[in-house]
């Protein structure tokens, strides 16, 4: 199902000294089995609207409805089971880090929703096999015995073991090796894909969203400032700029040089398709010289 | 200079060594990147440069100071800043301000020079506006940008910094960067940069490529990063420039291969108009 947030605002300790109002006005939805983009300057309010998805954080005006659910009318129990079906990955993955043994965090998840213990250890099994963690290796360490990309896969391992409909991610690629990073990309994908998982994404890597996600949310200062699919955004480079963001270097790179070949599309999302701009765009300077022309 | 001579550390016995007779000086003024894949042990390395962890074996000597001497580490920790990877492993104060003054008020120093220093840095990481702000309450980045300036306020010799820009947004990395430039060339401070961003260590005089706990590669950028296959096989990338500039040369191009930044790319093609 949809997530939808309807007008939603939130503020941090409210009527205190600190009062902060991190979420101004939020109405967007969020579609089913899509895998969106959020992205915006330090303090702009995404870690506190990705906490609002899985009812963490609940409004303090407005609706956020998840699974068919308003979060605020929920407690207990029905909260407990909204956060089994919504997986998050804290932005810091020491935050999340509880168990002593990486097996015994990694299944922490999948045991508490009453699977058997062999059910357990396949999705664990699993988990570990899709984020480069040798099972041998790594399943007896201690979680705070490693180092922080292996913090990292054993935080994100945790929340896909439970096989969530929805993965809620913050800042997944932060701390990641390139293969890591390459070896998540891929793997989001195909969740994705074959089980048409909903992936909430936030990064500030555009280049990372760009590789995956279908939609981009550019928040600034607690609100909505942007919107629309990726090649879209990348089309509003001054607004992103405004926003103080910075398109990935390929699209950068073809921006600038729009500005002495127009007919370079500036939103293209590869590399190989970059290439073909510039080669269409100065081949003729490069191959031969003008004089061949 | 800090001189690192056959270092060896161990966490346990019953683990492989996380660094294995490791050897290299950083310069007075140096600017060296650390890259290298997860668990290779560049952290391990960052905290062994300023005495929190001692080497199994070898020697590291800081100014001349030894490591293994228990009564030079105050010394040791005021010559060489850490900057963590996880902010929060470094916060010692209750709000901004206090944080980053903790550093300088240890040194000693006189109130108004600590109240300079603090706001120097602060300003330098634009985080003067929130220096009131309670540490618990601040966003990832604001975290990130408060314990960087903590160890800027400390003006040490040297500044170590593990994946210090892994939470900021572009405008925050490039504010980053360019400080660690200014430092490096006006105040002549040795930086030890270590990341997952290749295209950060372009910007260093020499970089170390660690892999299992040795250095397996070491040179200038351009000796480093262009070596695509050497790279990949330790999953690590070339910068995207360079990619895209290798697939440009397949397809035609004539483009010097040590093209890092998007803007050298695009005056070497516009030059060609
Ligand atoms: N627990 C808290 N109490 C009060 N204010 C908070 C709290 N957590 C965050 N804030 C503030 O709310 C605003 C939004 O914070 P949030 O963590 O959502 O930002 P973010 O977009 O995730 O930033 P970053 O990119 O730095 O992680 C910031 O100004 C931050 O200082
Ligand atoms: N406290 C610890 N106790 C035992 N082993 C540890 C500890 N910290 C790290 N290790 C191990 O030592 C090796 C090197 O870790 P280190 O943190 O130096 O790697 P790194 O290069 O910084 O990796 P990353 O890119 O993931 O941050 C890893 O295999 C890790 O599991
Ligand atoms: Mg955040
Ligand atoms: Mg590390």
């Amino acid at each position: 199902m949809p997530i939808y947030l309807k007008n939603v605002c939130f503020t941090y300790q409210p009527d205190s000294p600190f009062q902060n109002q991190a979420l101004n006005g939020i109405s967007c939805t969020i579609h089913d089995g899509e895998i969106i983009g959020v992205t915006g300057p330090t303090g702009a309010g995404k870690s506190t609207f990705l906490q609002l998805l899985n009812g963490i954080l609940k409004p303090t005006a407005g609706e956020v409805e998840v699974d068919g659910v308003v979060t605020s009318q929920l407690k207990g129990r029905a909260l407990v089971n909204l956060r089994q079906k919504v997986g998050l990955v804290f932005q810091f993955p020491e935050d999340q880090l509880f168990e002593v043994r990486v097996f015994d965090d990694i299944a922490f998840g999948p045991r508490n929703l009453g699977w058997s213990e062999d059910k357990v250890k396949r999705a664990v099994q699993w988990a570990m096999d899709m984020l480069g963690l040798d099972k041998d290796e790594f399943q007896d360490r201690s979680t705070q015995e490693l180092s922080s990309g292996q913090k990292r896969r054993v935080a994100l391992a945790g929340s896909l073991a439970m096989r969530p409909n929805y993965l809620l991610l913050d800042e997944p690629t932060a701390g990641l090796d390139a293969y890591g990073r390459q070896l998540l990309l891929a793997l989001l994908r195909k969740l994705n894909r074959e089980y048409r998982t909903t992936v909430v994404i936030v990064s500030h890597r555009l280049e990372d969203l760009a590789a995956v996600c279908q939609r981009l949310l550019v928040f600034q200062a607690g609100q909505l400032a942007l919107q629309g699919t990726v090649s879209g955004v990348f089309g509003h480079q001054e607004a992103l700029q405004e926003v103080g963001l910075q398109l990935p270097p390929l699209n950068e790179l073809l921006w600038k040089l729009k500005a002495y070949r127009p007919e370079i599309d500036p939103t293209v999302l590869t590399l190989e398709e970059a290439a073909g701009e510039i080669e269409r765009a100065f081949e003729v300077y490069f191959q031969g010289g003008p004089e061949d022309v | 200079m800090i001189r690192v001579n056959q270092a060896t550390f161990r966490y346990k016995d019953s683990l492989p060594a996380a660094l294995n007779r490791i050897s290299f000086t950083v310069d007075p003024g140096d600017f060296i990147a650390v890259l290298g894949p997860n668990g290779s042990g560049k952290s391990t390395l960052a905290r062994l440069l300023n005495g929190i962890l001692i080497p199994d074996e070898g020697t590291i000597t800081v100014l001349g100071m030894d490591t293994r001497d228990v009564s030079l580490r105050p010394d040791i920790r005021r010559a060489v800043g850490l900057v963590f990877s996880n902010p929060e492993n470094q916060m010692v104060a209750s709000t901004v301000e206090e944080d980053v003054a903790f550093g300088p008020e240890n040194q000693g120093l006189p109130r108004e020079k600590i109240r300079q220093r603090v706001d120097a840095a602060l300003a330098r990481v634009g985080m003067l506006e929130l220096s009131h702000r309670p540490l618990h309450l601040l966003s990832g980045g604001q975290k990130q940008k408060t314990a960087i300036a903590g160890i800027l306020a400390m003006k040490p010799h040297y500044i170590v910094l593990d994946e210090p820009t892994s939470m900021l947004d572009a405008q925050g990395r490039k504010d980053v960067i360019q400080t660690l430039l200014e430092l490096n060339r006006r105040e002549n401070i040795g930086i030890v940069l270590i990341t997952h961003l290749v295209e950060e260590a372009v910007w260093a005089r020499r970089i170390l490529v660690l892999s299992q706990g040795t250095v397996k590669m070491e040179g200038s950028p351009e000796e480093v990063l262009l070596k695509t296959i050497e790279l990949n096989k330790l999953g690590l990338e070339s910068p995207l420039i360079t990619r895209l500039v290798a697939e440009l040369n397949r397809r035609g191009f004539t483009i010097p291969p040590a093209t890092f930044q998007v803007d050298d790319l695009v005056r070497i093609l516009c030059r060609s108009i």
